[in-house]
């Protein structure tokens, strides 16, 4: 897997980041109960590595256009999520997040990210109930939104679709 | 259907569009106001970058976790430069120990025979007084030799 980074325009470094993400994209899919495969571990580790270095050049690419090319397919199996968290805007939210601070940094996580239901939150966060688990999670959108508004003015984040 | 007439986007339904947790009747419902609806599309835009950035989120702090795991995996990794240090040394002490018999064990005392030593004295020491006692009359017959001696010996000779 090293070799494949290194001869697409990566370093050994790139190399040791990507598989680190893969496996956690693997953990991700076992985790979610939406791991389907049907040949060995590693072979999806390295298939998974592979789609989002190539993901990820492709980004590149369009920052510093002229680096080549390899006409390889992009992963048609990443949901639209996986596709989007390699995108700047991502990067900017995953920025205010940082901002945001607790609870609500991990009050998102555990709804987002660990698809907790909203008893486990509370429980684990020790709200009163459900209720006032998602009544924080929404007070936690909204001040997320308001940390993204300098981006969205500036259009480093959109807000409308094409 | 004129937009201004739909339903204003829904969070919590857009919500759990992007998290795969609409049943298949609500699915339809949202797709189809997605396909209507430039409000809808514009929103759910909003949802999947919101969901996207949280999950980067999730998965940095992973990577970290587990690069940090790996960078102390490293650290205990079989150091063989040290062990071969560690295995000449042992060499020398075990080499050093042969030549001075610090391996060689000395005699395991039987039990057994403990026991016995212990019972031995035990009634060596209870004998003692008696002994002593015995050495005592020795030591008054040897003071009194005649007088003792001729009592001793039973006669009555007639006195001359």
């Amino acid at each position: 897997m090293t070799a494949h980074v290194l001869r697409n325009s990566g370093t050994t470094d790139d190399a040791e980041d990507i598989l680190q993400e893969a496996v956690v994209v693997l953990w991700e899919r076992v985790r979610t109960g939406t791991f389907e495969y049907a040949a060995r571990l590693e072979t999806f580790v390295f298939a998974t590595a592979k789609n989002l270095w190539l993901r990820r050049l492709a980004r590149k690419k369009r920052e510093v256009p002229g680096l080549p090319s390899n006409n390889h397919a992009v992963d048609e199996s990443a949901s639209s999520l996986d596709l989007l968290i390699d995108s700047e805007e991502a990067a900017l939210v995953h920025e205010a997040l940082e901002r945001l601070g607790e609870p609500c940094k991990t009050l998102l996580l555990l709804y987002y990210w660990e698809e907790r239901t909203m008893s486990e939150i509370a429980v684990e966060l020790g709200f009163a109930n459900a209720d006032t688990a998602k009544s924080k999670k929404y007070q936690c959108k909204k001040a997320l939104e308001k940390v993204l508004d300098p981006y969205r003015e500036d259009g480093r984040i959109s807000s409308k679709t094409a | 259907m004129e937009e201004s007439h739909q339903r204003p986007p829904d969070p919590d339904l857009l919500e759990r569009y992007v998290l795969g947790r609409l049943g298949p009747d609500e699915r339809t419902q949202v797709e189809e106001l997605l396909q209507n609806s430039s409000a809808w599309r514009d929103a759910l835009k909003r949802e999947q970058i919101l969901a996207a950035g949280i999950r980067r989120l999730g998965r940095a702090t992973i990577k970290q976790r587990l690069s940090e795991r790996l960078r102390t995996s490293v650290h205990y990794a079989t150091p063989w430069p040290r062990i071969a240090l560690a295995a000449a040394v042992m060499v020398v002490v075990v080499g050093v120990g042969f030549l001075n018999r610090w391996f060689v064990p000395s005699p395991t005392p039987d039990i057994t025979s403990l026991e016995k030593l212990a019972e031995t004295d035990d009634r060596a020491r209870r004998h003692q007084p008696e002994d002593k006692l015995a050495e005592q009359e020795l030591a008054m017959t040897e003071e009194v030799p005649a007088q003792e001696g001729r009592r001793a010996s039973g006669y009555d000779r007639p006195e001359k």
